[in-house]
C-alpha cells in the first residue's frame, strides 16, 4: 500500500501532504502533551520495532495468486491500542513511513502525505476507535483486537484505490475490487497478529497497555455506536437489492410535468427524458451539471455490487466526518 | 526489508567525492529532481527529461564508486506495488488521452490501447527516477548525516530527537529480528508451510510482535534509565552543531537546482525527444 512517486500529479500530492502535515502537528501537539520524559525513548524504541515487526511476513489465509502471496502487519492498530492514542500511531508511523520511504524507497517523498494519512492516521484512528468501542459492548479484547486490525488495513486500502482514481492512474473500480479484495485477506494477518500480540501483551506486562476499560458496565454510547454502525452496514449491503427501482416524488412530479412519465402509472418514456431535462435548461437557462464521482449510489459498470460499495463508502464518510465534528464540538464544550 | 538496513548503512560508509558532500545537499538535490520529475504532466515530455535525470543520477553513483548490483538489488525490492499498478494500465483508459486506439484484443473483452501503453512507460519512467533518487541518497549518506542534516534545515526538534532514537535502535532491532528468525528456523517452525494449521502459524507471528513490542518496550525503558544516568531531562534536545556549507557544496547545490528546473523547461521549449 505504500504509493510511490509518480503516481500522483504534483498538485494532489501537495493536498495529501497538506492534510497529513496538520496530522502530524496534532500528533506532535499530543507528543508534547502526553509524553512524559520517559516516553520519548519509548516511542522511538517502538518505533524500531514496528519497523521490526513490519518485516515479519506470512502467506496469506487464501491463496488469491497462483505462486503465493504474502503480507505483514502494519502495526497503526497495534501501536494505537497499546499507546492508547490514534496520535501515537500516527507518530510512530510517521517516523516508520518517513525512515521506509528515504531509505528504502518504498513508499514515495511526493507521496508520502497520502502514505501517511492512509497507514498512520487512517490506520490509527480507525483501528483505535474500532477497538474500544467493539471491545466495551463485547468484553473480548481479542476479537475487537482483531476487528480493530482488519479495519485498519481495509478502509485505507480503500481509500488509496480512491486516492489513484481521483490522480486517473487506477480505475475506481479495478482499484477498489483488487484493493478491497487484497486487503480484505491480508486484514485476516493484520487482524490476527494485532489480536495475538495484544493478548501476549495484556497477559505478559498488563501495566504497559493504555486506556484499559476497567471490568464494570458497558458504556452505553459505544453500544449505541456499535449498533449505529452494524445497522448503517447492514443497510448498505442490502439496501440496493430491495430498494424500490420507481423514481421518488419529486422525479415523478418532474417526469410527468414533462410528459415522460404518466402520473398513474410507474412507466417511464426514456427516450421523452432527456427532452425533458433540456427543456428545463433552456426555461432556467442553467446548464451546470456536476459530474458526480460516484453517480447515482453505484460503481460504474459494477451493478448492484458497485451499489453496495457506494453506499459503503458514503457511510464510511459520513461516520469520519460526524465522529470528527462530534469530537471537536464536545472538545469545545 | 530490516536485512536490507546493513548493506545500506555498508555502502554509505564508503569514502568518495560523493560521500564527503555535506548531507543537506544531497537532500536538497535529489528531492528537487523527484519533485521535478513527480510536476512533469504526464506527456511524452517525461522520456527525454527522464533519461537525462537518470543519466545524472547515474553519473553520481559511478563517481561515489558503489556497485551497480546493490542498485539492482534495491529496485527489485521495491518494485512490487508500483509495478503492479503500471502493468495493469495497459488494459485501461484514463483521463490523459482524448482517444485510444486497440491494439490487441484478449479474450473476455479486454483490450490493450497503444495510448495506455505509453501512459504506463510514463508512469514507470518517473516511478525509476524517483526511486534512483532515494536509492542514491540514502547509499551516499549515513542516516546521522541525514537526521543532522534535516535538524539543520528545521525539522522539528521533538521529531528529530524521537527519530535519532529510532535509527540508533533500529540496528538492535535488525539483530534481534535475526534472532528470532533463527530461533524461529531452529524449531522447525515456517510462516510458509502449509502443513501447520493456518491458526497456529498465525497464533506464532502474533505472540513473536507481541514479544518485539515488549522487548522494543523494555528496552526503552532501560534506554530511559541509562539516559536519565548521564542526564537526561524532559528539556533535552538533540544538539546539532551549525555548519558552513564549502564553496564546492554551494556549487553542487546550484547545479542540481538549475538541472532540476531547466532540464523540463529546455525540453518542452525546444521539443527534443530523445526516445
Amino acid at each position: 500500500m505504500h504509493i510511490p512517486d509518480g503516481f500522483f500529479p504534483i498538485s494532489q500530492a501537495a493536498m495529501y501532504w497538506i492534510i497529513a502535515l496538520i496530522f502530524i502537528a496534532l500528533s506532535l501537539r499530543w507528543a508534547k502533551r502526553e509524553m512524559s520524559e520517559e516516553k520519548v525513548p519509548l516511542v522511538a524504541v517502538l518505533a524500531a520495532g514496528i519497523f521490526a515487526i513490519q518485516t515479519l511476513n506470512m502467506a496469506l489465509p487464501i491463496s488469491i495468486i497462483p505462486g503465493g502471496v504474502s503480507g505483514h502487519v502494519v502495526g497503526a492498530a497495534l501501536a494505537a491500542i497499546v499507546l492508547g492514542s490514534p496520535f501515537a500511531a500516527i507518530f510512530i508511523l510517521t517516523l516508520v513511513l518517513i525512515l521506509q520511504g528515504i531509505f528504502f524507497g518504498d513508499g514515495g517523498i511526493t507521496a508520502m502525505g497520502a502514505n501517511i494519512i492512509n497507514m498512520g492516521v487512517l490506520g490509527g484512528f480507525f483501528g483505535f476507535y474500532t477497538y474500544q468501542p467493539v471491545n466495551n459492548v463485547f468484553r473480548n479484547r481479542f476479537c475487537a483486537a482483531f476487528i480493530a486490525g482488519w479495519v485498519s488495513l481495509f478502509i485505507p486500502a480503500i481509500v488509496c484505490a480512491v486516492e489513484l482514481a481521483v490522480a486517473g492512474t487506477l480505475p475506481l473500480t479495478f482499484g477498489l475490487i483488487t484493493m478491497g479484495v487484497y486487503h480484505a485477506v491480508i486484514g485476516i494477518i493484520e487482524g490476527g497478529v494485532t489480536a495475538f500480540a495484544i493478548s501476549l501483551i495484556i497477559h505478559a506486562r498488563p501495566d504497559i497497555v493504555s486506556g484499559e476499560i476497567p471490568a464494570g458496565a458497558r458504556k452505553a454510547g459505544d453500544m449505541l455506536i456499535v449498533a449505529g454502525i452494524t445497522i448503517a452496514l447492514g443497510i448498505a449491503i442490502f439496501a440496493p437489492y430491495y430498494a424500490s427501482t420507481y423514481p421518488d416524488g419529486l422525479d415523478s412530479t418532474f417526469l410527468s410535468a414533462y410528459g415522460a412519465k404518466e402520473v398513474s402509472t410507474v412507466h417511464i418514456d426514456e427516450s421523452k427524458v432527456a427532452s425533458a431535462e433540456s427543456a428545463v435548461i433552456e426555461k432556467t437557462g442553467n446548464s451546470f451539471s456536476w459530474q458526480a464521482p460516484l453517480p447515482g449510489y453505484s460503481l460504474p459498470g459494477l451493478d448492484k455490487p458497485g451499489e453496495v460499495l457506494a453506499i459503503l463508502f458514503g457511510v464510511i464518510i459520513l461516520f469520519i466526518l460526524g465522529f470528527g465534528i462530534s469530537r471537536f464540538i464536545a472538545r469545545k464544550n | 526489508m530490516i536485512e536490507e538496513l546493513f548493506y545500506i548503512e555498508k555502502a554509505a560508509y564508503r569514502d568518495s567525492v560523493i560521500h564527503q558532500l555535506d548531507a543537506r545537499v544531497k537532500i536538497i538535490g535529489m528531492f528537487a529532481v523527484i519533485i521535478a520529475m513527480v510536476a512533469i504532466p504526464y506527456s511524452p515530455l517525461v522520456f527525454t527529461v527522464g533519461v537525462l535525470f537518470f543519466a545524472f543520477l547515474a553519473a553520481l553513483w559511478a563517481l561515489a564508486g558503489l556497485p551497480w548490483l546493490i542498485y539492482a538489488k534495491r529496485l527489485l525490492m521495491v518494485l512490487p506495488f508500483g509495478f503492479f499498478i503500471i502493468v495493469f494500465q495497459i488494459f485501461f483508459t484514463n483521463r490523459y488521452y482524448p482517444v485510444f486506439h486497440v491494439i490487441a484484443n484478449l479474450p473476455f473483452g479486454i483490450h490493450i490501447y497503444a495510448e495506455s501503453v505509453e501512459f504506463a512507460i510514463i508512469l514507470f519512467v518517473k516511478f525509476v527516477v524517483c526511486v534512483t533518487a532515494i536509492i542514491l541518497l540514502s547509499s551516499i549518506t549515513k542516516l546521522h548525516d541525514m537526521l543532522e542534516g534535516a535538524g539543520r534545515m528545521g525539522l522539528p526538534p521533538e521529531f528529530a530527537l524521537t527519530f535519532g532514537m529510532m535509527i540508533r535502535y533500529l540496528f538492535v532491532f535488525g539483530y534481534i529480528y535475526r534472532k528470532i528468525n533463527e530461533s524461529l528456523t531452529t524449531r522447525c517452525f515456517d510462516p510458509f508451510n502449509s502443513a501447520l494449521p493456518y491458526r497456529y502459524r498465525m497464533k506464532q507471528i502474533g505472540y513473536t510482535v507481541g514479544t518485539i513490542f515488549i522487548r522494543s518496550y523494555e528496552q526503552g525503558e532501560r534506554v530511559y534509565t541509562s539516559m536519565l544516568c548521564r542526564g537526561y531531562g524532559k528539556d533535552s534536545h538533540i544538539f546539532i552543531a551549525k555548519k558552513p556549507l564549502r564553496t564546492v557544496e554551494w556549487l553542487f547545490l546550484i547545479f542540481c537546482l538549475c538541472l532540476a528546473v531547466i532540464v523540463p523547461v529546455e525540453t518542452w521549449l525546444t521539443g527534443v525527444r530523445l526516445l
